[in-house]
């Protein structure tokens, strides 16, 4: 299961921003995403947010302290979706 | 000769510098001066004027620093290669801290996109507010929409946008990585982006300048306007618009480097 979401994150990541020359399986889990590592910019940002709140429905707003933590890696996007899933599911 | 030259040289750069820290930030009292006085004004022609104060200041800030044998500049033909009518957005390298008020001294009517950290100086962003100017806010994760939809309604009323991509000031011989904001922008509005290579030459008021140790040459601040680039160009990709753009730059940068 885990294996699977970090795959479907990769998906969304390269099919969302249009990544070109990269395979979603060439994404390593604790690369980071911005400037080093794959190198994603500010406007990645925001697609990349929209794309995975259409994905997995979660949310983050642009005054969200945790944004750079929760946008640093796939694992941690993948820790992040998991929490806030967990949370809709406690509230439901 | 020459070392009596040189003397003579580092005691101007001196004096050029404790003038200026002595200026900032109250200099800036003659821009709220301004700005009192504009303040009357509806916004649009408010920004009109202020930008051209900003624009002769700089003009004359080049033109002492020139005539003073500290920094030469030549604005080659990067005037002329801005379009006379509508939007435009004007991106260039950043090799020296001079960049910003050199493309500023290029046209009375021209918006900057000001870093962040900048911007919210007490002292400098009613000035830069007064002026029009952008702040640039990608550095706040998720912040980038609110400068792409300013510079977007910029460029809409026909204004001339200036930003440098790589964020900060370039580093030895090769340029940072292009952030997007200029280009998606460019792509929203449907405006050319007009790339301006900068050279010092030899390089000087880089990162890590030393003002107590010039170059034995004076150095020259130069602009060159490279071809401009449209989004439709681009199918409206502004990332196809950015790497365009990359590639000219670096490859002018690259044919030209900085000597030292």
């Amino acid at each position: 299961m885990s294996d699977t979401l970090e795959h479907r994150i990769k998906e969304v990541i390269v099919e969302a921003l249009m990544l070109e020359d990269i395979e979603p399986s060439e994404i390593k889990n604790d690369e980071p995403l911005f400037v080093e590592g794959l190198g994603l910019d500010s406007i990645d940002a925001l697609e990349l947010a929209i794309a995975l709140s259409k994905e997995f429905g979660v949310k983050t707003s642009a005054e969200d302290k945790r944004n750079r933590e929760i946008f640093y890696s796939v694992d941690s996007l993948a820790r992040f979706i998991r929490e806030e899933q967990a949370a809709g599911r406690a509230s439901a | 000769m020459s070392a009596l030259r040189n003397l003579i040289r580092v005691m101007l750069i001196g004096l050029t510098l404790t003038l200026a820290a002595l200026l900032i930030p109250f200099g800036f009292t003659l821009f709220v001066v301004s700005r009192v006085i504009l303040a009357r004004r509806p916004e649009p022609a408010r920004i009109v004027a202020t930008q051209r104060v900003f624009h002769r200041a700089f003009r004359f800030m080049h033109a002492y620093l020139d005539r003073l044998g500290l920094l030469g500049f030549d604005p080659g033909d990067a005037a002329a290669a801005l379009p006379a009518e509508g939007g435009c957005v004007i991106v260039a390298n950043h090799p020296t801290f001079a960049d910003t008020s050199a493309i500023l001294a290029l046209h009375p009517q021209v918006t900057a996109v000001v870093k962040a950290a900048m911007f919210r100086r007490w002292y400098l962003g009613p000035v830069f507010r007064q002026a029009g100017y952008i702040e640039d806010t990608r550095t706040d994760f998720l912040g980038a929409e609110r400068s792409v939809d300013a510079i977007v309604e910029r460029l809409e009323r026909g204004e001339r946008v200036v930003i440098f991509p790589e964020g900060t000031r370039s580093v030895g011989e090769g340029l940072h990585r292009f952030g997007r904001i200029a280009f998606e922008a460019a792509c929203r509005a449907g405006v050319p982006v007009v790339p301006i290579l900068i050279r010092c030459e030899p390089l000087w008021l880089n990162k890590g300048w030393r003002p107590w140790r010039p170059p034995r040459a004076v150095p020259r601040l130069s602009l060159r306007a490279l071809p401009a680039a449209r989004p439709a160009d681009h199918e409206g990709s502004s990332r196809r618009l950015r790497d365009t753009i990359y590639d000219r730059l670096t490859s002018a940068h690259a044919a030209e480097p900085h000597r030292r």
